[in-house]
């Protein structure tokens, strides 16, 4: 099952932010400050598609 | 996509390679093995570094230097007058198109350039598809290979096998579905508390409209659901008073302007009792609303607090400080970083410990970070409290009058904020806390008595009219706040199901990847499974030692085990092999990867990884490349350059190079401060340079060059005749290989003169002893190998040249078998 067929809002979320996870490790080190810089972006998506599907729900 | 072949590297001014305008230039054949000895210091080692350094930027060995030994003024060579270096790479693709080349250089101040002299568009990001991880092996890949834990070895191995972004993406996936990271990264934890806090003021204002709704109607509240109706029935009953209806009546609750109400209760009855009747019952009914505050559940916060507080304290026992957390951390960097490999010795005094460091680490890390949890436990109780409103309605409740300067509740919330708050703190707060509600009763009992005084004075319906009133703006405070909370609490349950649904599906797709990553790399394992068994066999000679690799089910861990040790079964390979074998398990490892890669290096260089070896495993490693890997004998196969300091090996690198799939070079110079050459350089070059020099009076610079020469000559004359040399011949001292050449050749042609087999000519031999071997011994070995004595004249070196060529050609002869007369070296001393 692709991640799409999971959730596909939360599969566009990841994709979006693609660059930003892959940041986290490079050359084997891992980056706490890139991780917590993802999930910031993670966050602001996830409220953004809170209020679009408010805003769907109120139309 | 194409794949490249390394087929040139010039050097100047890197780590040991001087060569000022006149870099080391090597070139490489992509058909051929490709050897190159060097005897120590003479800059072997530096050639793989500006490898390095051209391909990954770094040099492993300035890398662990500390910022204070200042690695940066180590990467040019310290004697080049520019301090700067320049390391030019050239590739064949293994398409047919034309070769591209790639320079980098490094300037005095440190800055790395990378150009492309062939026109590359993007030279750095070529050389970036360079970085994989089986293109520059040395000994030290090898041994740590082995050594290192099951998940760094996991994770080396996923690089070898073109796995790395994959390794990687894993780990990141890991990182971001973390629980702890997501909650605080999130704020999910916050979400919680910020909840739990919105139910609780609901919870309060339930209880003010439970109360103020029969206080006003006269009926009990029953149905919480169908609190509109409750809205109007509170209407209805004020707007049924004649005197208020025009200022209710047909307005919602929400409408009611209740200042306009009590205005109009005051106009019917003006006066001093009045208005005081007035502020007594607000008082009075504020104060009901303190006195609904649920004490039971406040004492149980309290309590529960105060365990919280005892549990840190407790954990914060266990712990060390802030320094030690500090020192723990920068611990638990190095071991993750791979900065100490010893896990059973100190890092900073390097004794043993008798235990496992990395594990010591994370339990002391573990009892910080149960401690911060704890704090931020006693955090999020505090601010979902029931308590913190009920002291903090008391502290603000006008009729308490609780002055600014006194209240605790900013303090107490500071404290607990800041994670100082202490048991004595908290029994302070709830002191006050009682006394505060304490308060309330007797506040409260002298409020209810003074109505009382004032309604036996006032006539009685505008009295219980007053009241109603002011319990119906109770109520519409109370709904106002009840809705706020309700809707509070539905965004923040939104916001945390939102990442409640995130979380399941980060986690969903880490567990995904990494079961796709875990079978590609199990597939990846299969491919070579049957090759690097049959390479270790190939190497080692052995059949009843059999190596496996096993990856771990849910973790990149790669364990390596024996399936077979001498009839023994599924036993570690760790305990068991010795180095020579685990090297050669590595490298077979290494190996078979590398052929089934296809990253954009076609080439392997291998630096010293024999060391560990005999002489035996070294000649069947070098079969092993010579028949099996080295492209084109092998179809998919790959270049290899192999550097080396071993003497023995390079009795092997003698009898090979110059034939059709092997080429051989040898450094010799004298590095760091004078240059380095290679024999293939050409020895013609080397003769007119020492010519050049020589014609310019410069005697002394052209002695190493001579001595190089001399050698190279020397060389050439035991390899083309076959003489044999003693075992131990190329591991003498290196300032005398002159002498053991020519002891060499003179105890050969000797041997053969006594036994009656000497092919070469009776002048030949007689020009040997009387005249080309004295003259050389005489003006060169007797000065230059002795050290004795100041340098030799212009004179006597253009004789030692002119000496050494006329020797060589005394190992040759005229043949004219062909037709035409050619210049041909004897196969040997006895045969033409």
């Amino acid at each position: 099952m692709s991640l799409e067929e999971v959730d596909a809002d939360m599969a566009a979320i990841l994709r979006d932010n693609w660059d930003a996870l892959i940041a986290i490790v490079r050359d084997g080190q891992r980056n706490s400050k890139a991780r917590s810089e993802f999930n910031t972006k993670v966050a602001i998506a996830l409220d953004s598609l809170l209020e679009a599907t408010k805003t769907e729900g109120e139309a | 996509m194409p794949r490249y072949f390394l087929t040139r590297l010039t050097i100047e001014g890197f780590r040991g390679i001087n060569n000022e305008n006149d870099p080391l230039d090597l070139q490489f054949d992509p058909n051929s093995v490709n050897s190159i000895f060097a005897v120590n210091g003479t800059g072997k080692t530096s050639i793989f570094e500006a490898l390095c350094f051209a391909i990954h930027g770094t040099i492993p060995k300035l890398q662990l230097l500390q910022a204070q030994e200042r690695p940066q003024d180590y990467f040019c060579n310290r004697f080049h007058s520019k301090q700067s270096a320049s390391i030019t790479l050239q590739f064949q693709p293994d398409d047919g198109a034309p070769p591209l080349s790639i320079r980098i250089d490094r300037d005095a101040l440190g800055s790395r350039t990378v150009t492309s002299p062939s026109g590359h568009p993007d030279p750095e990001t070529f050389l970036s598809t360079l970085k994989e991880a089986f293109a520059l092996l040395d000994y030290r890949t090898f041994s740590r290979f082995i050594e290192e834990s099951p998940l760094e070895r996991g994770r080396t191995f996923s690089a070898l096998l073109g796995l790395a972004d994959y390794s990687e993406c894993r780990q990141a996936l890991q990182a971001a579905s973390d629980s702890r990271a997501l909650n605080t990264d999130l704020e999910i934890k916050v979400l919680a508390t910020a909840i739990s806090a919105a139910q609780k003021a609901a919870q309060q204002a339930l209880v003010t409209l439970t109360s103020s709704y029969e206080r006003v109607t006269g009926k009990p509240l029953k149905d919480v659901d169908r609190l509109d109706e409750c809205a109007d029935a509170v209407t209805a009953a004020l707007g049924g008073v004649e005197l208020l209806k025009t200022h209710i009546l047909e307005k919602g609750l929400h409408d009611v302007d209740f200042g306009e109400v009590k205005a109009a209760i005051r106009s019917a009855e003006t006066g001093e009792k009045r208005r005081e009747l007035e502020k007594t019952i607000e008082s009075i009914v504020e104060l009901e609303a303190l006195a609904a505050y649920d004490l039971a559940t406040v004492a149980i916060e309290q309590h529960d607090i105060g365990v919280l507080i005892d549990d840190r304290d407790r954990l914060l026992a266990l712990t060390r400080g802030d320094i030690f957390k500090r020192l723990y951390e920068c611990a638990s960097d190095v071991i993750s970083n791979g900065g100490w490999a010893e896990d059973e010795k100190c890092p900073l005094c390097e004794s043993d410990l008798g235990s496992n460091l990395s594990e010591h680490v994370v339990e002391q890390l573990a009892q910080y970070a149960d401690a911060a949890l704890t704090t931020s436990e006693i955090k999020d109780t505090w601010q979902a409290s029931a308590w913190k409103k009920c002291l903090s309605a008391h502290e603000e409740a006008a009729p308490l009058d609780v002055a600014p300067d006194t209240r605790q509740l900013p303090m107490l919330d500071a404290n607990i904020t800041s994670g100082d708050i202490s048991k004595g703190n908290l029994a302070d707060a709830a002191t006050w806390t009682t006394t505060l509600t304490e308060r309330v009763a007797s506040a409260l009992e002298a409020a209810q008595a003074r109505r009382e005084a004032l309604e036996r004075e006032l006539p009685a319906s505008l009295v219980h009219l007053t009241e109603q009133v002011e319990y119906g703006l109770q109520f519409k405070v109370a709904l106002e706040r009840y809705r706020e909370s309700q809707l509070e609490e539905a965004v923040h349950q939104a916001r945390l199901d939102i990442r409640e649904r995130w979380k399941a599906f980060i986690l969903n797709a880490t567990a995904t990847f990494s079961g796709s990553e875990e079978a590609i790399s199990r597939a990846r394992i299969q491919s070579i499974d049957a090759e690097y068994k049959s390479m270790f066999r190939e190497i080692m000679q052995v059949g009843d030692v059999v190596p496996d690799l096993l990856r771990a089910d849910d973790r990149e861990d790669l364990h390596v085990q024996l399936s077979d040790f001498h009839g023994q079964h599924r036993l570690s390979a760790r305990a068991l092999l010795s180095e020579s074998y685990r090297n050669a398990l590595a490298i077979s490892i290494f190996l078979a990867a590398a052929q089934v890669h296809s990253g954009a290096p076609r080439f392997v260089v291998l630096d010293d990884v024999t060391s560990s070896f005999d002489a035996g495993h070294q000649f069947f490693l070098m079969e092993l490349i010579r028949r099996r890997l080295q492209q084109p004998q092998n179809i998919n196969g790959l270049q290899f350059i192999i550097l080396s300091h071993d003497g023995l090996l390079e009795k092997y690198f003698d009898r090979h190079g110059g034939t059709s799939n092997w080429r051989h070079n040898k450094l010799q110079g004298s590095p760091p401060l004078g240059a380095i050459f290679h024999q293939a350089q050409g020895a013609e070059r080397l003769k007119t340079t020492v010519e050049s020099l020589l014609s310019a009076g410069q005697g002394s610079q052209a002695e190493p060059l001579i001595r190089q020469y001399l050698e190279y000559k020397l060389q050439q004359v035991i390899r083309k005749v076959d003489i044999p040399v003693p075992l131990d011949f190329a591991i003498k001292d290196t300032s005398r290989m002159v002498s053991n050449c020519l002891d060499a050749i003179g105890s050969a042609v000797e041997l053969h003169k006594k036994a009656g087999s000497l092919v070469l000519e009776s002048q030949q031999v007689q020009d040997l002893d009387t005249s080309h071997v004295p003259a050389i011994v005489g003006n060169w070995v007797s000065h230059y190998e002795t050290g004795s004595g100041s340098s030799l004249s212009v004179h006597a070196l253009r004789g030692v040249i002119r000496s050494i060529d006329a020797l060589a050609e005394c190992f040759r002869y005229d043949d004219a078998s062909g037709g035409s007369t050619a210049r041909k070296w004897y196969k040997s001393l006895s045969r033409r």
